[in-house]
């Protein structure tokens, strides 16, 4: 379990919304959209990832399985 | 669990609440996800801590003749509620309280299927002691 996760996690959400800033200023509203979006998707994936170890861990410590 | 665990999670836990917190004005949604994230690491990171426990637990009550399966169902149990509660927690993070409520309530509805054969060899075992009138 990476503490690191976090901080990419920060870094991209950080990143997509400048970068939204940026491209809606110079008039690309749709390019800002396609930004946001593509930035939620990936930190959705790795919060999926995360979220399916914990799912992992709990069936192994708890054995609900 | 030794003494500077708890000082790494405590600062883990205040890090990702500052990053959700400065991701909150632009990206609510982003914001959420990293608090989450933030909170199945904390999660994840305990479960391995208490694994052992679990384990120890389980060996204590198989000794036990009559209570192996009793500590089974009790285990899963708690695995159910806490997986439940995870979930509900993220969901009025979120703003969605209703979603919560449903959550919860599914775990307890789930809860309640598991412990019901128990409680009737319960009552059978506690029939066998009173006198046969």
């Amino acid at each position: 379990m990476s503490v690191d996760l976090i901080f990419k996690i920060a870094a991209i959400g950080i990143l997509v919304s400048v970068l939204n800033q940026v491209l809606v200023r110079s008039g690309r509203e749709e390019m800002a959209m396609m930004t946001t979006l593509a930035g939620l998707v990936i930190v959705l994936l790795m919060v999926i990832n995360l979220i399916s170890d914990l799912f992992a861990s709990v069936k192994d410590v708890f054995n609900l399985q | 669990m030794s003494m500077a665990d708890v000082f790494k999670m405590a600062g883990v836990g205040i890090v990702g609440a500052v990053l959700a917190v400065m991701l909150r004005k632009e990206r609510p949604d982003l914001a959420l996800l990293v608090s989450v994230a933030t909170g199945v690491i904390l999660f994840v990171w305990l479960l391995l801590e208490i694994r052992p426990v679990m384990r120890a637990l389980e060996g204590i009550a198989g000794s036990m003749e009559g209570s192996a399966d009793f500590f089974s169902v009790a285990l899963k149990v708690t695995g159910i509620a806490l997986i439940a509660q995870f979930a509900a927690q993220v969901c009025k993070d979120a703003g969605e309280e209703a979603i919560a409520q449903k959550i919860e309530l599914g775990g307890k509805v789930i809860m309640l299927g598991m412990t019901v054969p128990l409680l009737l060899n319960m009552v059978q075992l506690i029939l066998q002691f009173l006198p046969q009138s």
